[in-house]
């Protein structure tokens, strides 16, 4: 299945997922820090363990900065 | 699917810290929960405060901001005045701005604007750039500092000034619990352990020192992630980029630092937290912070011969340290 991914800055796709890839995978494979991550998909905040769908559009954004 | 350790709905997040799935209801009202909690713990507020609150377009103002509003309605008898200091920074803080301004007209509060350039007669921009020449230049007896250096201390002192231009008594910034850990390492990393002392606490009390604004911290025990996750859930508006000069800091640094050590040792950031109360109590004789804060009163203060603000009296030539650094760079 294929997802969409955005970090904020741009989108990019990934294809030839498994089905049950999970959040959390797709964090772990993109080497990043869950703890700074505000996770949505479909624009809902969402938890790492969730499901992805095919053509689910996956957001991470990295809370890093002050405010 | 996860569920929501404490009403079983669908979880919108784990909090790895506490090893708790949460849903966003409970999440949100966990984190007012805290912010009422630091309240008790270093009595923030009371009936016949006038609280300038500095908002800056981020996430953790937004969040304190909506926190402190809903707790001041319910306490009553409170001011909040929300104030926006702008650096001066193109590109970063105008579009901040502008997220500052659409959350105080969803709140229902006029927002008040004080710049660098005015108080200080020099934006960071400004600042920044002629840092850079004199130091190309190599200008004798001219130490460049790192911009946060400078930013840091043009942005103490106009928040006070805002303040009590507003007419509050007491001012009410976003520090989370991260800031305050990352506080807490540098303080340790540069041998400064006495800085952990009362001057960085998070309470506030009834007497103001003469010439300040009591400085009240009520996000200290919530994380940064979950300001941001707050105002997503609550719909607040918030910018998230980041200030173009940040990547020269210590704190940058140290911050990486203890998100990796978060990530690996869950915990971490609160734990920072706790060692920090506990060393402050320690490195006040034993007392609570806030009568550690009243016998600091007792510190003489200086003031400034040049803008008149009243400091501590370690900088040189009788100039307050922002007035020293305008002399530096040739403002003043
Ligand atoms: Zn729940
Ligand atoms: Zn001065």
């Amino acid at each position: 299945m294929k997802i969409r991914v955005s970090n904020g800055l741009g989108k990019t796709e990934d294809e030839g997922l498994e089905l049950g890839t999970t959040v959390q995978d797709v964090i772990d494979s993109r080497n990043l820090n869950g703890q700074t991550l505000l996770i949505s998909v479909n624009g809902k905040i969402a938890h790492p363990s969730t499901e992805l769908k095919e053509g689910d559009e996956l957001e991470l954004l990295g809370v890093i900065y002050g405010g | 699917m996860s569920a929501c350790l404490k009403c079983g709905l669908p979880a919108a997040m784990r909090m790895e810290y506490t090893m708790q799935d949460l849903c966003g209801g409970c999440f949100t009202a966990q984190f007012e929960r805290r912010v009422a909690k630091t309240n008790r713990d270093f009595s923030l507020l009371r009936r016949g405060d006038i609280v300038a609150v500095g908002v800056s377009g981020g996430k953790d103002s937004a969040a304190m901001l909506y926190c402190l509003d809903k707790m001041a309605k319910r306490i009553g008898g409170i001011t909040l005045k929300p104030i926006l200091i702008d650096e001066g920074i193109e590109g970063y803080r105008n579009v901040a701005a502008l997220k500052a301004q659409e959350l105080c007209s969803q709140l229902g509060y006029t927002l008040q604007t004080f710049s660098y350039k005015e108080l200080f007669s020099a934006s960071m921009d400004e600042v920044m750039a002629r840092r850079d020449e004199l130091a190309q230049e190599g200008k004798e007896g001219f130490t460049p500092r790192i911009s946060c250096t400078y930013c840091g201390v043009f942005r103490k002192q106009a928040l006070n000034k805002a303040a009590l231009g507003v007419g509050a008594n007491k001012l009410a910034v976003g520090h989370n619990a991260d800031d305050t850990a990352q506080t807490f390492m540098m303080n340790l990393m540069r041998s400064e352990p006495a800085r952990n002392g009362p001057m960085g606490s998070a309470g506030g009390e009834e007497e103001p020192q003469e010439g300040f604004a009591r400085r009240v911290k009520p996000l200290v025990y919530n994380l940064e992630i979950e300001c941001a996750l707050f105002c997503k859930l609550k719909n607040l508006p918030f910018h998230l980029g980041g200030c173009p000069y940040a990547g020269e800091s210590f704190r940058g640094y140290v911050k990486d630092f203890l998100n990796g050590a978060e990530k690996n040792y869950p915990g971490t950031k609160f734990n920072l937290l706790h060692s920090f109360l506990e060393i402050q109590k320690g490195l006040n004789g034993g007392k609570s912070q806030k009568s550690a804060i009243a016998a600091s009163r007792e510190i003489p203060m200086a003031q400034c011969t040049r803008c008149g603000e009243k400091h501590s009296g370690r900088s040189t030539g009788g100039l307050c340290k922002a007035c020293e650094f305008l002399t530096e760079l040739q403002f003043a």
